[in-house]
């Protein structure tokens, strides 16, 4: 592998703001104050909305175009999503949201029912978080950047992923596509002072001319790079497009029974700015499947990262990583690829986090309607059990379709909450009689973890947001106003990019780390977080920024500390292997946490995460 | 070329999947008996049904008009409730089966029917309340039994979900569901032992419900014995549990249009009952067999259910009514293919290919046949394209390379090969590369280089014949023979019924000096594959040519010999005879033969090395020595 030598001009990432403690503060045990001390709030429901629609205010105009104009093309349901990600290193997160064209080009942009707000030729769009300015006086709102980022990113949208790939500082962007997907370099901020990209596709060797929906940067290999994981759909071009039918004849959208699937694809990072197509040698295109989502983490906690795939009406892949970049299926045997019944299921969003506080992380995705989402338990060792029956989460999801979805603890309760965005893929005749042009919106669900394996429906309290039926696809979840607390972006086919505050969540005790690779200059994907509460079970969470469907999240951990005032201890264990701990943090405020700073956790001590993880 | 790729796999299926959604419906009060019939939209619906409905609809309002005594108007009623339920309009359905429910309480049906409507809602408390009726009015029915302990089984209810199987089981013993629903419930009470005796006992009834394999695997996996759980998982396959459910199958017969039988049967599909779906196409062929979408799902799914040959005629249905169905044609040629009519399969995949020009597989399936056809030019050209289009598909890359390989383009198969190799995840690919990469070594004169592939290939796929007798046919050209023998049996071990590893290794062992093992081989594998014709040649061969005379069995091998040549026919089974009837004494009919033979071979493309062998043994026949071992 070559040495990595980033070029002299470019910018180191700027200094982190304010509500970032340094790594070498805490280590030391200094304990700052959170600006944000407020009265903890027993029940944060009873104050009102849970998630307030501030989209419009905050000056995201987003409108998806997803190109229809009569043919129900299969791919125009089937986007978009965007990525949230702190672009320019400025401590807030911005806001990448991909774009879909018109499909039959004998047809205008005007023959579609939804015709597209922005000007020709549409773009994805890039949006500037300005909460932190560097002249001060910034607030939460969003600057359209597309132009000023030289993002010219002109595919038909699915999703994107996003991680620093080069380990140059700044966080890069994956765009899939249906077509070409793409890869853009983030070059750091120019003369400007605006974050600039360079589409490097071609450069990279990360084409990837299928339909793929999601992806995800993770190091499949160990060596320090992350390497790409690329989930691939169906077949599907608008040259073998068919005519499908409802129940009774009608015209409607095909599944993906209609078409052959495809194999996922893995990119292995040289380091050098250069990836090569590592799909055959690591086992990842041994079967094909109907890929929708992709989600990464140390499954069977054998030190080396898995990729867990959901795919639409086939059984699920779990590839485990056996090192050296190589991989094997082992969801049938680990129980996670059919249903309980051992029926295959139309899998969309996946996600993983730790919903039972056992020190290890189970996976959470949505599916079709008449089949409920799934949740499979982790046993610590990557064997799964089916838990959802009888959780909450089961019935009450029959009657929707999810696509995204994330496990977050949206009050700060210590325990992961699970939201389900939703929209049709067939026609609901309710809506098709009423003449609605675009018969498949439905409303979103938010689930409250309220402990003993069991979810309670909230979505009634969730606030007129998630009353609002729409075709939703993708999600985000990433704390936009810094206020220590999970927001969401929901992204719409032919509609917003929705931004939800949590109104809630920073209510409770909360702390925010940010498990920093000073080495690598990026956040530290893969690694593991323990928050370690006196009395109380230790809240583990895996730093990852995939998950979901389509969709890229805030690579930084919130964990929710309830009526805990103080934490005992931060343990990190780190890609490689390596442990740290840092004792006693701030609560109500983020830490970054440097890889090296902390005390050092000798392996197979009494002080291992296996002896008091479980708590 | 594609002898290792007979069947493809079938394609996808036309139309879409479907999913009862549900629909809310304008009432029109009628009066008579209190009864408001509904009146969805019916808009977008087939014409066929709409009018279907329309005029049941009108039949029942009718009968209200004129009000009608109750047992009049019920039946009527009763149809449009079906056909609002068979054509997804649920709250139609719904108060309709609820105005019926009025008129006649005591009907199980229409409980029963108002209990699937509620149950496709997910109102699972209103459904399950809907069953529990219709199981006090019927007791003894065996679906309502069923669904009410699936529904038990989704709320968790786990004593109510074995209440009702085990009532099912009573009502039918042979009823697998019932045990599949059984070894669940043990299963969400870790009671695993009993979860793979109820699970073994569904396979046992039903053991074409492969789905059944996955939850007995993870039963095994869960008592710790991983072996048995992969060896379940192995099987595990997508076809679901089945249990006749008369009133919904019913519902079948109400259909007016072909293309409500197809999303019938890609419904029954997805749910992995693949027997339901297809009678469902064939009933969607029946009604409208200009619908080729119809036959053709005949055909596909025939192939899923491994009856290929059934399926052509379907395929070619489908081509009457469109003869440019992209999917027929494809499949149809491969089934021309395998059966050797080549030129008609090039022409289903270049129709198939015309239709959609980016469709890969139908251009290397074009490109395959091509050249099996031996129309090596077009061939090429065709199978570059493929390249051009998909310069990562492993499977196009191969072929391409075997291609490159036998036309000796030694740097064109190298470079696709290692592009290839790079690719491939599978070991059968890796392995069938590197064998491939050999061959391409050996046409350079390259013996080590080829044996260290070959070798290569062995371990990328260790479990497959494949590897293990190419590296024995190289081991016996390379006059290492006792290393040919072994690699022949490790060939042989790993595909026992293929009688080409056990010929292989008694040559490597008659050419190593080791005749009478090699005889004894040769007797096992005659009785272990009885109805191999190779493998009663070669022991016809041994036992005439043995150089032992204790060994040799002139007799036996002209009786064996005469009975391949009266079944098969040929020179190479003419040659047998011969060297039979030397082994028997009877020479002069062994020169006949052989002048005979040699007649025809010669002239007959017939290779050097087997007319030189000819020759030989027919000067031997005339000096009256028996032929040389063949080997």
């Amino acid at each position: 592998m070559k040495p990595h030598h980033p070029p002299s001009p470019r910018r180191c990432p700027s200094p982190l703001p304010l509500i970032f403690a340094a790594a070498f503060a805490l280590a030391a045990g200094a304990h700052a104050e959170s600006p944000a001390e407020e009265a903890v709030s027993e029940s944060p429901e009873a104050k009102g909305p849970i998630f307030v629609d501030a989209t419009d205010r905050l000056g995201v105009d987003f409108r998806h175009f997803n190109g229809m104009t009569g043919e129900r093309y299969f791919n125009e349901m089937a986007g978009g999503g965007g990525v949230l990600f702190d672009a320019d290193r400025d401590g807030d997160l911005d806001l990448f949201v991909v774009q879909g064209h018109l499909l039959d080009t004998s047809k205008t942009v005007a023959d579609s029912p939804f015709p597209p707000r922005h000007p020709l030729p549409l773009t994805d769009r890039f949006y500037r978080n300005e909460l932190i300015s560097a002249e001060g006086g910034g607030a939460l709102r969003f600057v359209d950047a597309t132009d000023a980022s030289g993002l010219d990113a002109r595919g038909y949208g699915m999703g994107a992923a996003s991680a620093d790939f080069d380990n140059d500082g700044w966080p890069d962007l994956y765009i899939n596509n249906f077509g070409s997907n793409e890869l853009w370099r983030n070059l750091g901020p120019g003369a400007g002072g605006a974050v600039r990209f360079e589409n490097v596709t071609a450069k990279s060797g990360t084409a990837e001319e299928r339909w793929s929906v999601s992806s995800a940067f993770f190091d499949a290999d160990g060596d320090g790079w992350l390497d790409l994981y690329v989930s691939n759909y169906v077949d599907y071009r608008l040259a073998n497009h068919k005519p499908c039918f409802g129940p009774a004849g009608g015209s409607d959208y095909c599944g993906p029974t209609s078409y052959e699937p495809l194999p996922d694809r893995l990119f292995r990072n040289r380091g050098d700015g250069t990836f090569e197509d590592l799909s055959g040698r690591s086992g990842i295109s041994a079967q094909p499947g109907s890929a929708l989502g992709v989600i990464t983490g140390d499954f069977d906690a054998d030190g080396r990262l898995d990729v867990y795939v959901a795919n639409d009406g086939q059984a699920n892949f779990l590839w485990r990583g056996l090192g050296g970049g190589r991989f094997e299926d082992a969801a049938l045997l680990g129980g996670c690829a059919v249903s309980s019944e051992g029926m295959p299921e139309a899998s969309m969003g996946v996600d993983a986090g730790d919903v039972d506080n056992d020190g290890d992380d189970d996976l959470f995705m949505a599916h079709l309607s008449q089949e409920t989402n799934t949740l499979y338990l982790n046993d610590g060792t990557g064997f799964f059990e089916d838990a959802t029956a009888g959780t909450g989460l089961d019935l009450a999801s029959w009657a929707f379709t999810g696509f995204g979805t994330k496990l977050f603890d949206y009050d700060n309760d210590g325990l992961l909450d699970v939201v389900v965005v939703n929209g049709a893929v067939k026609t609901v005749e309710s809506l098709a009689r009423a003449g609605d042009p675009y018969p498949l919106h439905q409303t979103d669900q938010l689930f409250r973890n309220v402990g003993g394996g069991r979810f309670v429906e909230v979505t009634g309290d969730a606030g007129p947001a998630f009353g609002l039926s729409a075709v939703s696809r993708g999600t985000s979840v990433g704390d936009l106003d810094n206020d220590g607390d999970s927001d969401l972006v929901i992204y719409d086919n032919a509609g917003a990019a929705r931004i939800l505050l949590n109104q809630v969540g920073q209510d409770r005790g909360w702390i925010g780390i940010e498990a920093w690779d000073p080495e690598r200059r990026r956040e530290a994907l893969g690694a593991r977080v323990g928050v370690f509460v006196k009395g109380e079970a230790t809240r583990w969470r895996t730093v990852r920024s995939d998950g979901s469907y389509a969709s890229a999240n805030d690579p930084r951990v919130i964990v929710g500390l309830g009526d805990a005032g103080s934490v005992e201890k931060v343990r990190v264990e780190w890609p490689g292997g390596s442990v740290e701990d840092f004792p006693k943090p701030a609560t109500r405020r983020y830490h970054r946490l440097e890889r090296g700073a902390g005390t050092a956790v000798p392996p197979l001590t009494e002080d291992a995460p296996s002896a008091e993880g479980g708590g | 070329m594609t002898e290792d790729r007979p069947w493809p796999g079938v394609r996808r299926l036309v139309a879409g999947w479907a999913l009862a959604l549900l629909a809310a419906s304008a009432l029109t009060a009628s009066g008579a008996h209190g009864v408001s019939i509904p009146n969805p939209d019916l808009a977008n619906l087939e014409p066929a049904v709409r009018q279907q409905v329309t005029a049941q609809r009108g039949e029942v309002e009718a009968l209200l008009s004129a009000q009608a005594p109750a047992g009049e108007l019920k039946p009527e009623l009763l149809e449009l409730a079906r056909l609002y339920l068979f054509y997804d309009r649920p709250e139609a359905a719904a108060a309709c089966f609820g105005h019926l429910v009025e008129l006649t309480p005591e009907d199980p049906r229409l409980h029963y029917f108002l209990g699937t409507l509620h149950e496709e809602g997910g109102r699972f408390d209103a459904a399950t309340a809907a069953f529990a009726e219709a199981a006090r009015l019927a007791p003894g029915d065996l679906p309502t039994q069923i669904r009410l302990g699936a529904l038990a089984l989704r709320h968790r209810d786990l004593e109510a979900a074995e209440r009702h199987y085990r009532a099912a089981l009573d009502i039918d013993p042979s009823a697998a569901v019932g045990h599949f629903g059984l070894g669940r419930i043990a299963a969400a009470r870790g009671d695993h032992s009993a979860s793979v005796a109820h699970f073994t006992r569904t396979l046992e009834l039903q053991p074409e419900a492969t789905s059944v394999h996955h939850p007995l695997g993870l039963a095994h996996r869960r008592l710790g014995d991983l072996e048995a759980a992969k060896a379940s998982l192995g099987r595990a396959g997508g076809n679901a549990v089945v249990w006749d459910d008369p009133l919904m199958q019913q519902l079948y017969d109400l259909t007016a249009t072909s293309r409500s039988f197809l999303v019938a049967g890609n419904r029954a599909r997805r749910r992995g009952l693949l027997e339901e779906a297809v009678a469902a196409y064939r009933r969607a062929y029946d009604i409208d067999p200009q619908n080729p979408d119809a036959s053709y799902n005949v055909g596909a799914t025939l192939v899923e259910l491994g009856r290929p040959e059934e399926a052509q005629v379907h395929f070619l249905r489908a081509l009457e009514a469109d003869p440019d169905h992209p999917d027929a044609n494809f499949n149809l040629g491969i089934g021309l293919r395998a059966k050797g009519r080549l030129g008609e399969a090039v022409e289903r995949f270049q129709t198939a290919a015309r239709a959609d020009p980016g469709d890969v597989a139908a251009r290397l399936e074009l490109g395959i046949t091509l050249h099996a056809a031996g129309r090596t030019a077009d061939a090429r050209v065709e199978l570059g394209a493929v390249k051009e289009a998909n310069p990562r598909g492993v499977r196009e890359l191969i072929v391409l390379g075997r291609y490159l390989v036998s036309v000796g383009d030694p740097e064109g198969s190298a470079e696709v090969l290692t592009t290839a190799l790079e690719l491939a995840g599978r070991g059968e690919d890796r392995a069938e590369i590197h064998r491939l990469q050999a061959e391409s070594a050996l046409a350079r004169g390259d013996r080590s280089g080829a044996e260290a592939l070959l070798r290569r290939s062995v371990e990328a796929d260790p479990g497959s014949s494949e590897g293990h007798r190419a590296l024995g046919a190289f081991l016996t050209r390379a006059g290492r023979y006792g290393e040919a023998a072994a690699a022949f049996g490790r060939a042989s071990e790993a595909a026992p019924s293929d009688p080409r590893p056990r010929v292989g290794a008694a040559a490597a062992l008659s050419l190593g000096g080791r005749f009478g093992e090699a005889l004894a081989l040769l007797e096992t594998a005659a009785v272990e594959l009885p109805g191999s014709p190779a493998v009663a040649r070669a022991l016809a061969r041994a036992l005439a040519t043995a150089p032992d005379p204790e060994l040799r069995q002139g007799e036996r091998a002209l009786s064996l010999a005469r009975q391949l040549f009266r079944a098969f026919g040929g020179p190479e089974h003419g040659e047998t005879v011969a060297m039979a009837m030397a082994a028997a004494g009877r020479f002069d009919e062994a020169v006949d033969w052989q002048q005979r033979l040699l007649g025809e071979a010669q002239g007959a493309g017939v290779p050097a090395s087997v007319v030189a062998r000819l020759r030989t043994n027919l000067g031997r026949y005339r000096s009256g020595q028996v032929a040389l071992p063949p080997w």
